[in-house]
């Protein structure tokens, strides 16, 4: 209790203080718990959908099922697809919703920020569900947007697949917890010490 | 709110263009820097590593030596480079010292991590990749290690560092 107002430096990132920039990387302990616990929880998370029966029984329906509503929001917009598994299927234009592009992998970074976070379990909980749904909503945008501009202008569809919307998926999923963590949780850190 | 979001767009847009002109440059140096790590494993010893179109290339020097040629894109090691300038220069002061200093610290980091990207890579590549020479080199546990390290940086890993240096800087900068 109250521990996370005293400062501890890292003795890794800042040795004596010796000026304000080396100071300014110090972490207390509680921040380093953070860390630690969010590294350990990455990593595990991390394993764990990649195990068979994971991937069997719950990210390849999820993919599907993620497969689908895009077809359906891509129709809507006028697209004319079809979904087959994992593929949707256009005129002349086709994506296939692979491991990494199923937004899973955002989700886990924002689950494991969010569990390593010190604050109550129920503001967790509220922010790991509120949070992978605005994540999921933000895929779908994804894949409806990058589908569409593969088929009107297929050579910036590798630089939007990669480089953009890969950066604005983890950009949101910092973003959910920085926010999350500023306004619930913070609340919880402060009452405790 | 609106106008850390706006300066997120512009930092994401002008850092993509950055990345995007600047990577066959740094494609070089990382090629060189990545050399010696590689070359630490014994079967990469008499090899050069070089970068060229984008693609880091691993050849042997000897033409009589039973290694495989590799290339690995190098663009989907480093783009984690967006995400590191979008997000500091989404905070409150992006042009103050502290945030300044965060952001060419978390760079240099960052420019470390893609080094060791390169060896993850490569290592993989060879453990998993080269059919019968790979299974003559890598033992079952070897390969499995290699492939998920470099899964693990390609899909989570290279923005969960890019996550924990903001983190940190954003702490940091809100504590003082």
């Amino acid at each position: 209790m109250g521990e996370a107002t005293i400062y501890h430096p890292c003795l890794i990132l800042a040795k004596g203080e010796r000026s304000d920039t080396i100071r300014s990387v110090r972490l207390d302990r509680r921040q380093l718990r953070f860390l630690i616990r969010f590294a350990v929880l990455l990593t595990v998370l991390f394993l764990v959908i990649f195990l068979e029966p994971v991937d069997r029984n719950v990210i390849a329906p999820f993919t599907r099922g993620l497969t689908r509503v895009s077809a359906v929001l891509l129709n809507v917009l006028g697209e004319e697809v079809t979904a087959h598994g994992t593929l949707i299927q256009g005129r002349g234009f086709a994506v296939d919703i692979k491991g990494g592009c199923n937004g899973v992998e955002a989700m886990l970074l924002l689950c494991a920020a969010i569990a390593a976070f010190d604050a109550p379990w129920r503001a967790r909980l509220m922010g790991l569900l509120a949070g992978s749904a605005a994540l999921m909503a933000f895929n779908l945008v994804r894949i409806v947007s990058l589908y569409m501009i593969g088929e009107r202008w297929r050579r910036l569809f590798d630089t939007f697949h990669l480089a953009v919307w890969q950066t604005i998926m983890f950009a949101v999923a910092a973003s959910i917890f920085a926010f999350w963590s500023g306004r619930f949780a913070s609340k919880h850190v402060a009452a405790r010490s | 709110m609106w106008l850390r979001v706006l300066r997120f767009i512009a930092a994401l847009i002008a850092a993509a263009i950055v990345w995007y002109n600047l990577t066959p440059f740094y494609d070089r140096f990382l090629a060189a820097a990545a050399s010696p790590l590689i070359r630490i494993d014994r079967r990469f010893r008499d090899t050069r590593v070089f970068a060229a179109d984008r693609i880091i290339s691993v050849r042997a020097k000897e033409k009589r030596s039973d290694l495989p040629p590799a290339d690995i894109p190098a663009d989907q090691l480093t783009y984690n480079v967006i995400l590191l300038a979008a997000l500091f220069a989404s905070n409150r002061k992006p042009v103050s010292d502290r945030n300044v200093v965060a952001f060419l610290t978390s760079t240099a980091i960052v420019v470390v991590l893609h080094v060791v990207a390169v060896l993850l890579s490569v290592e993989s590549t060879y453990a998993v990749r080269m059919n019968e020479w790979s299974s003559a080199h890598y033992g079952t546990v070897a390969r499995y290690f290699w492939l998920y390290a470099e899964i693990f940086y390609r899909l989570v890993g290279m923005f969960a560092v890019v996550f924990v240096c903001w983190w940190m800087g954003s702490a940091t900068m809100k504590r003082t």
